[in-house]
């Protein structure tokens, strides 16, 4: 009888957490999708999660904005590229005003810490009286890029989707991409865990292990190789926007598929080459001749007025 | 030395005297070492051992133990690679070229020059594989290599003029090694085997003459364009690059310009060095040093074409990042090292040496000094500054990646590289003559079947 | 557990199924839909959007028309409001690429006081196709992999590599000659 009754309440006990549980869990939802824009630095607020193997785990709010991570694509897929894909982004002039959130948004993504970052936001200014403004750098992905064509072993490569991508296990580091790109998109790994951010996911089931499957997913940085922005195209398996892209809260980037005509900030959605022919879009230093697949629109009737950083950011290394 | 009608007007005796003086002389190098020799051979071990720890350091904790970083991603070491491959050209402009000319008196000098490309060629490769980030992953080059790549370019070409010139050295010095086989026989057995295997049953027969005569004059006219290939190749390494500095159709030229001049005054202090340690003074003679002293100036001049070239034009636009970077060399941040090196690396020696008096050895071998000096900082200034200057400034970076100054590993590891580069011509001249007595006799008029029996010649 | 703490938990579940239930329920109290119907020229292509409740036109709330893409919805010209015969009438543009043809074609009626929302799909071939490659990726060029170099760069670089070692084998072959040419001396 005693044995039969804590059996009982002990089954009780697992059914009402586990619906406390469930409930939390579309709450917790509900919180992140409204919090969705901005970024969240660790809250500190705790949840409770079941995970697959009905463990209960407690892992931070902002964690579950992590993508799932996919599965294994072979190195031959990878350099192929997702079929029928044509990625390129638009950047508003306009409304970039020196945030940053499209640095720190992609360095959570891939476990980078300043001042390591694969997009810069410099302060530009054309010539000498006229007005600066802020300019959001990712890597081109060049339809003609100087630096595919330097490598000595084939570790940096144009796919047919338009992404140039690092096979960080070929690399042998000589740095020739690095003095070949104009734009200075590529960081090198100067060190072990050279700008390795700390590893926010609690859990180790997370994309750590698993996120080294292939050469898309851009977290297998290896000491003495060069790593660069890769426009989050294992996310783009998923159809999930770049971090960049998402995290602006000003919507300054824009992403998608030149083959639909399509790009996006999340929010607004315009046809590409509408988009670009309306705004007079234009890619940086054209006369060089490689080709970006970034579109620039340029700063006119600006949202924000030019503000000077009041920081100094990467101050050590 | 003695000139051809003068040797023949000796008596047997006298001729017999005249050429086992030549080689008394030339082999007692191989036959003794003087204190200074051991400690410069001690010192140069220290230097290379230091190096090495300084490399082990570099493999253990990565590239970041340099001053290289994101911006300044090419340092010390591939501006040493650079005046490397511009040294080792040297062998084929006095070994080939001047061969290939009727100039006689250069013939004791080939070696010396061909040693000099042989050890800068091996150290350009060596210095090389330690800039790489994964050495480990080396054989990814001959697996995966890209023949689109100007590195894969370089480093066929490098190693195809490695190979070319070991068979110029080593072809011409059969007889030298025939020698050392038969006259040295006080030596350990281990050195007499290794002279054994090498002089390939050398006996100096009209066959054999005939046959090393023939490879020599084929490896003349190949070494040419071979010569000119990598430094050429190695131009284009920075050529390619969309980087204003870089981003010139005159490199190509203007680096091999360079290589004749720093290689030229390179030999020229190696002369002084083995004429003053190995008292060679009657075949590296007041003579010698005057030519290459002509030869310098007129490579000089060469170079001072080329540098108006690649400065003053791009300095007559000034466009845009390039107009930054020629500001910052001729009067900003590089204006001291920039005009340091253009005056006394170029200008200065170029006047000075019109003039007979600097023409002789000391003085010339000092301008020479400061000649090879300037060209080690001038392949510095083609290289590092170029890269801090891109097209977008840089911005929101630590302090110490925005400029450039080589960290204690990388001045030790390019020490070393040098230090390695004298030990293997110092080793060379004692286990083999530094002149080639046999051109030297040549030049002399002397029959080459005057040498077929060295031992008969000897007694 | 305690009596308390159950009848804790038992409240605080009950309140969160109600919550969920209300969110969710909470959607529609009137039903309508929008159905779509298409109509094209050699020149011009037109969305018609019918919008009915209850089997009654609905004239007056603003209708949207999407194109589905990869990330988002692509808006198709401006709102349009719907006639009084509940009909309302969309351009749509002749030149959207598609890989296939095949476009997703939604309208959609935006959180309505009166309806909430609806939405309807519709697939139709009106996408121009596209070639979906890159232009070169498949030629031969320097940027490329190293199977597709340029043939010039691989012809001049086999025969320069070629010619070279070719000598440099056979002048090193003389070596051997140089010392076959000695043992013959010897007698």
């Amino acid at each position: 009888m005693e044995k039969e009754k804590t059996d009982g309440s002990a089954r009780r006990k697992f059914l009402k957490f586990g619906l406390l549980a469930g409930g939390a869990t579309l709450a917790g939802l509900g919180i992140q999708q409204q919090l969705h824009a901005d970024t969240i630095p660790p809250s500190g607020k705790k949840i409770k999660l079941m995970t697959a193997d009905g463990k209960l785990v407690e892992v931070d709010t902002n964690h579950m904005h992590h993508h799932v991570a996919e599965n294994a694509i072979s190195n031959l897929q990878a350099r192929q590229g997702i079929e029928g894909k044509k990625f390129v982004m638009v950047i508003d002039l306009a409304r970039c005003a020196n945030a940053r959130n499209c640095v720190e948004g992609c360095q959570k993504m891939h476990h980078k810490k300043s001042p390591v970052e694969w997009i810069k936001v410099n302060k530009m200014q054309d010539a000498r009286d006229s007005a600066p403004y802020w300019m959001a750098q990712p890597c081109f992905h060049c339809d003609n890029p100087p630096c595919t064509k330097v490598c000595p072993v084939d570790a940096t490569f144009k796919r047919n989707d338009g992404v140039v991508l690092i096979d960080n296990e070929r690399c042998i580091g000589c740095r020739f991409c690095m003095a070949a790109c104009p734009y200075n998109a590529r960081v090198f790994n100067w060190g072990a865990n050279w700008g390795k951010g700390e590893d926010s996911t609690a859990s180790p089931n997370a994309c750590v292990t698993t996120c080294n499957d292939s050469i898309e997913t851009s977290l297998q940085d290896k000491m003495g190789t060069v790593s660069k922005c890769d426009f989050c195209v294992d996310m783009a398996r998923q159809s999930k926007l770049p971090d960049c892209v998402t995290s602006c809260p000003n919507g300054t980037l824009f992403f998608g598929d030149a083959n639909e005509d399509v790009v996006t900030n999340g929010e607004d959605t315009f046809r590409l080459s509408e988009l670009i022919r309306d705004r007079a879009g234009y890619r940086y230093l054209e006369e060089l001749g490689t080709e970006p697949r970034v579109y620039y629109l340029p700063a006119v009737e600006r949202q924000f007025p030019f503000e000077e950083d009041k920081e100094i950011h990467n101050p050590k290394e | 030395m003695i000139h051809q009608a003068e040797y023949h007007s000796l008596t047997e005796e006298e001729q017999r005297q005249h050429r086992r003086e030549i080689r008394d002389v030339v082999l007692r190098p191989l036959r003794h070492t003087g204190l200074l020799g051991k400690l410069w051979i001690a010192g140069l071990i220290i230097v290379i051992l230091i190096g090495c720890y300084a490399y082990y350091l570099q493999l253990r904790y990565g590239l970041k133990v340099t001053a290289m970083r994101d911006y300044a991603s090419w340092g010390l070491y591939i501006s040493n690679f650079v005046f490397f491959v511009a040294i080792s050209l040297v062998g084929a402009l006095i070994s080939s070229v001047l061969r290939l000319t009727n100039f006689d008196w250069y013939r004791p000098i080939t070696r010396i020059a061909e040693i000099i490309a042989v050890s800068a060629i091996i150290f350009a490769g060596l210095i090389i594989i330690i800039d790489m980030g994964r050495p480990d992953r080396v054989l990814n080059l001959f697996t995966h290599g890209r023949i689109q790549s100007p590195i894969v370019w370089d480093v066929i070409v490098v190693s195809t003029y490695l190979v070319t010139s070991v068979l110029f050295l080593y072809m011409p010095l059969l007889p030298g090694i025939a020698l050392c086989r038969d006259q040295l026989t006080e030596k350990p057995k281990w050195q007499r085997w290794i002279y054994k295997v090498l002089a390939l049953g050398w006996k100096g027969n009209h066959g054999q003459w005939k046959i090393m005569k023939r490879s020599i004059a084929i490896i003349c006219i190949l070494i040419i364009p071979l010569a000119i290939s990598i430094h050429t190749v190695t131009a284009w390494l920075f050529a390619t690059t969309l980087r204003p500095g870089w981003d010139s159709t005159n490199f190509g030229p203007y680096f091999v310009a360079g290589a004749f001049q720093a290689g030229t005054a390179c030999v020229i202090i190696a002369m002084y060095a083995f004429r003053k340690a190995y008292g060679l003074q009657k075949y590296l003679t007041e003579v010698h040093f005057n030519q290459m002293g002509k030869l310098l100036v007129f490579l000089c001049l060469i170079y001072a074409y080329f540098n108006l070239n690649e400065y003053l034009v791009p300095a007559y636009k000034m466009r845009g990042a390039e107009g930054k970077l020629l500001n910052d060399l001729f009067t900003g941040h590089y204006a001291p090292l920039y005009w340091s090196v253009q005056v006394f690396g170029m200008a200065l020696p170029a006047l000075l040496l019109l003039w007979k008096k600097a023409r002789r050895p000391l003085p010339l071998a000092i301008i020479a000094l400061f000649v090879v000096v300037a060209a080690w900082f001038k392949r510095f200034l083609i290289v590092t500054p170029i890269m801090l200057h891109p097209y977008t400034t840089i911005q929101n970076v630590p302090p110490n990646w925005a400029v450039y100054f080589p960290s204690w590993v990388e001045l030790a590891i390019v020490a070393a590289s040098l230090a390695g580069v004298l030990l293997i011509i110092t080793v060379f001249s004692k286990f083999f003559p530094i002149i080639s007595i046999w051109e030297t006799l040549e030049n002399e008029g002397i029959e080459l079947e005057e040498l077929d029996n060295p031992t008969k010649a000897a007694s | 557990m305690t009596y308390k703490l159950k009848y804790r938990i038992s409240l605080l579940i009950t309140a969160l199924l109600l919550f969920l239930s209300i969110t969710l329920l909470a959607q529609d109290s009137t039903q309508a839909t929008i159905a779509l119907s298409f109509s094209q020229t050699d020149t011009t292509k037109t969305v018609h959007a019918m919008l009915t409740s209850n089997g009654k036109p609905v004239a007056g709330p603003e209708i949207h028309l999407y194109v589905q893409s990869l990330y988002s919805l692509l808006p198709i010209g401006k709102v349009v409001a719907t006639d009084t015969t509940g009909l309302a009438t969309f351009d749509f543009p002749i030149d959207l690429p598609s890989q296939n043809g095949m476009l997703t074609i939604i309208a959609k009626l935006q959180k309505d006081e009166k309806y909430g929302s609806v939405e309807t799909h519709a697939a139709m071939k009106w996408g121009v196709t596209t070639k979906t490659e890159l232009t070169h990726w498949s030629d031969r060029s320097l940027s490329a992999s190293r199977e597709k170099a340029p043939m010039f760069l691989v012809v001049a670089s086999i025969l320069i590599i070629g010619i070279i070692w070719f000598t440099i084998i056979y002048v090193a072959l003389q070596l051997l000659r140089i010392k076959k040419a000695g043992k013959m001396a010897k007698a």
